[in-house]
């Protein structure tokens, strides 16, 4: 949620808070993600992440300036959360009932007559500005700044459009009915209500008003000619409001809010404050509050030992600091059995058990105050993973033999195992077998052949889970894709042969079944399973030290033969480093591919593989650096065929 | 380059070179190595870890559900509760394996990924431990001194939860990396609901845990731009990491 500086400044005293980067940065470190630091103006707007937990207390300038007095130990100046509720007197023409199981759990309201709808006063207006709210007029306004204050959203209708009866207006809170829909604000076609959403409604004439916890409807919408309105400040269950605002597919700051749990004595604060802030800048008189539902929950007084929480963070604070720490935090606290009962104050909603405690002082002493310590020798319980080292041996064999390595997807476009809400139709299966996948990986690789200096064929295996209907089987796959006019299938079959082969030898003769066209797939979770436990790991090869990936060229390659007799004594080695020298910096590739010897000379063939990273290269470029290789050769005597 | 040369190169996917060096670093430690299922049904993967049946985790758009209600598991975290429903402390155990996200993919994002858990569970663990392990870790998988530090973070399983950086301090680090602090992943604290649900007694046992992910780690070691190449079986991506031996 976005912050002004300017609006935290105002809940201390003046000049007491420290610049905004030393506020973002103490968040970060103590509370939670400040994204970035803008100026506006004079302003610093501070784009705070609040963590899942923090949301119900957080999502306001008045938590983030709560939490910034926390961390750098300064008091408060103003904070509406401790001033007394009083939400008096009671409204005699006006009517608030909530059903039982409807999502709403309390509602309060308040009725103000004689009000001007009319522009913002200036400071309202840049104080929304500056976190990139729009100014619509002075009620709507002042409601969404008692939000982005305090957290509690509301909403105020025009009360002359509520039907009265007796001379009372009447707000229900239920669940609604089936053929039921509203028309919301800035929308023109109405809305189907869903027979799990709740609504607001003019209970005189049986309207929905709202939806409640997501948005207001057009019926009672506040406009320039409003003059009396009725303030709605309530809390609503954050499970139901997410599935309407789900179900709407519209998602409001106020849905956000109520879908982390406001506290439930949040709404009473919002609407006190919101009616003191209408009457002083659009005039009007109150004619009164009307109430429905409770505020029963509070927070558990939690059984706290300073010893438990220092062997959790494994710090050695002194109790004399943690207390000063739950001052800090406005936490209350009374000494009990060898420790302390600790109850945090109505807005945390995440204070809980001793850990959240712990964390809580963890975080206000400092977590960069917690050094690092070994772990506790122990007798080593470690046992081996048969699964893990048996494909591990597999990996080094087959790699040892030639063959690659390759991981393919999981998420396919058929199989035995259906996924219910995939995103793509083309992924809204698991694999039943890995040699769909390693077929694909071929085709793909093939092109690349020349690139990759496998002129022969591509050799590559995968080791994954595959998924049927009642289990998940580990299968190991290999694949050979020989290259044209290379006598395909008996070579093919030759290189399948040597993977069975090198299996057989781990697993038993008889164990891994024929191949199949290019490939050799086996359930090698099972032929695990059937040995004996290794009693240690094997030590492994690794990548190389010193690797650092160079990003592929999205460009084609131009492969090139290369044939001459070499000069007498002039060897292959010396043949390719002519070649490199002078190929230009677009060679990436030079493999030797045929050697004969006639009459006491060498004739040497390579294939010269360029590309480029920055462009797709012409035949003249390429013909230009052969033109050049040649040259250079017959210049140093050698014959080129 | 002599074809059969060439048949002698050896690669090793960053993949399996990562696991490879994670799993290296944590069995000499004294750590086994744990295993479970891709397909995890709901209470592992979700209610066990004490992420509550409302929490928008679960949520059509995070988790890709199977019909009859199991889940492709979104992180390896439910290993630590098979591994201590069927093991007594002390537990000292990694698991590497892959996981699945229903997201939309791009070049930071994909819809499988591996990760690796990390848990230890003993009567006298602490977050002093956690860092201490993390550095030994980092040194061994970068090959550099390092800097650990912890930011506030929240994940249901864990209280206190953390935000993990790490700053490599040797010029034997990849250059990109000296001297700049990186985010690793979440870490913390066992839940002790967490303990509880796998039949674990949290008022005599505490742990900490992790889960980070390989592709990131790999991604950070060798100077991968994307996390995509990992999975497409793209020989050109493999054959840049060549074998020590």
């Amino acid at each position: 949620m976005k912050i002004s500086y300017d609006w935290m400044k105002t809940f201390f005293k003046e000049d007491a808070l420290p610049p905004a980067e030393e506020v973002s940065e103490k968040l970060i470190f103590g509370a939670f993600e400040i994204e970035g630091v803008e100026k506006i103006g004079n302003d610093y707007v501070l784009d705070a992440d609040v963590l899942p937990n923090r949301t119900s207390d957080c999502l306001s300038h008045r938590g983030i300036a709560h939490e910034v007095s926390a961390l750098f130990d300064i008091k408060l100046a103003r904070d509406p959360l401790r001033e007394a509720v009083v939400l008096e007197p009671r409204a005699d023409e006006l009517f608030v009932s909530v059903q039982k199981d409807s999502s709403c759990t309390y509602y309060g309201a308040a009725l103000l007559k004689g009000v001007e709808v009319k522009d913002s006063p200036d400071w309202l207006k840049r104080r929304l500005g500056a976190i990139g709210q729009k100014s619509i007029n002075n009620v709507v306004d002042a409601t969404n700044y008692v939000m982005f204050e305090l957290g509690q959203p509301l909403h105020a209708f025009d009360a002359s459009k509520l039907k009265t009866q007796d001379g009372r207006s009447a707000i229900g809170v239920r669940v609604a009915r089936g053929r039921e829909s509203i028309t919301l604000l800035g929308e023109e076609m109405p809305r189907e209500l869903g027979l799990e959403m709740t609504v607001i409604t003019d209970t005189n004439a049986d309207v929905p008003l709202a939806i409640a916890g997501v948005k207001g409807g057009v019926h009672a919408e506040v406009d320039s000619g409003t003059t009396a309105i009725v303030l709605e400040s309530a809390r609503f269950d954050p499970v139901a409001t997410r599935k309407t605002s789900q179900a709407l597919k519209l998602r409001t700051d106020a849905s956000a809010r109520f879908e982390n749990d406001i506290p439930d004595r949040l709404p009473a604060v919002g609407l006190q404050v919101a009616t003191s802030l209408i009457l002083e800048i659009a005039g009007g008189t109150l004619a009164g509050f009307a109430c429905d539902g409770e505020a029963a929950r509070t927070n558990p007084a939690v059984a706290v030992l300073p010893k438990e929480v220092n062997a959790l963070l494994g710090a050695d604070i002194p109790e004399k600091e943690m207390l000063r720490i739950f001052d800090r935090l406005e936490f209350a606290y009374e000494a009990a059995e060898d420790g302390y009962t600790v109850t945090a104050p109505f807005e945390r909603l995440d204070v809980r058990i001793p850990e959240d405690i712990a964390e809580e002082v963890g975080r206000l002493y400092g977590y960069t105050n917690i050094k690092s310590k070994p772990l506790p020798n122990r007798d080593s319980t470690m046992v081996v993973n048969k699964e893990h080292y048996f494909s591990e041996r597999i990996r080094v064999l087959l790699t040892e033999a030639g063959f690659t390595e390759v991981f393919t997807y999981s998420l396919v476009d058929k199989g035995d195992v259906a996924l219910a809400n995939a995103f793509a139709s083309d992924k809204d299966h698991v694999r039943t077998d890995l040699k769909t996948g390693m077929l694909e990986a071929l085709k793909k690789n093939e092109p690349y052949m020349p690139l990759l200096g496998l002129y022969e064929a591509v050799r590559i295996f995968e080791i994954g889970k595959i998924f049927k209907t009642d289990r998940e089987e580990l299968h190991l796959c290999i694949g050979v894709r020989v290259a044209e006019n290379k006598k395909r299938e008996p070579k093919t079959r030759e290189e399948l042969e040597k993977g069975k082969w090198i299996l057989e030898q781990v697993f038993g003769a008889g164990t891994i079944p024929e191949p199949d066209g290019e490939i050799l797939e086996c359930d090698v979770g099972a032929l695990i399973e059937k040995m004996d436990s290794p009693k240690q790991y094997e030590d492994v090869p690794t990548i190389a030290e010193g690797i650092a990936y160079q990003p592929l060229s999205p460009y084609p390659f131009v492969l090139r033969d290369i044939a001459f007799w070499a000069p007498e004594g002039t060897g292959v080695k010396e043949s390719e480093e002519v070649i490199r020298a002078h190929a230009s910096g677009l060679l990436v590739r030079c493999d030797l591919f045929d050697t004969f010897i006639k009459e006491g000379r060498a004739s040497y063939a390579f294939h010269l593989v360029f590309q480029s990273h920055e462009k797709t290269l012409s035949d003249e470029e390429v013909n230009k650096v052969m033109e050049k290789v040649e040259k250079v050769l017959v210049g140093a005597g050698f014959a080129v065929r | 380059m002599d074809e059969k040369d060439k048949r002698k190169e050896r690669y090793i996917h960053p993949l399996t070179g990562a696991i490879r060096e994670i799993a290296a670093i944590f069995t000499d430690m004294g750590f086994s190595i744990a295993g479970g299922p891709e397909i995890e049904d709901e209470w592992h993967n979700f209610d066990a870890l004490n992420v509550p049946k409302d929490h928008p985790a679960r949520d059509m758009q995070d988790t890709f559900w199977l019909p009859d209600g199991r889940v492709m598991r979104t992180h390896t975290s439910p290993v630590q509760i098979r591994w201590m429903q069927e093991h007594e402390p002390p537990i000292r155990i990694i698991s590497p394996g892959k996981c699945y996200r229903n997201e939309a993919t791009d070049i930071t994002h994909e819809a499988q990924f591996y990760q690796f858990e990390c848990l230890v569970v003993d009567e006298d663990i602490t977050l002093a431990h956690l860092k201490g392990t993390l550095s030994v870790f980092f040194e061994n998988f970068f090959g550099s001194d390092v800097d650990v530090r912890f930011r506030p973070g929240f994940f249901p399983f864990v209280e206190p939860g953390v935000e993990v950086d790490m700053r490599l301090m040797s010029n034997t680090a990849p250059k990109k990396l000296q001297n700049k602090w990186v985010e690793m992943g979440g870490a913390g604290m066992v839940h002790p609901n967490v303990l509880n649900n796998a039949g674990i007694d949290s008022q005599k046992y505490q742990g900490f845990a992790w889960g980070f992910g390989i592709e990131r780690a790999a991604m950070l070691k060798w100077g991968i731009d994307g996390v995509r190449l990992f999975h497409t079986g793209d020989l050109r991506f493999v054959h840049q990491f060549k074998s020590s031996i």
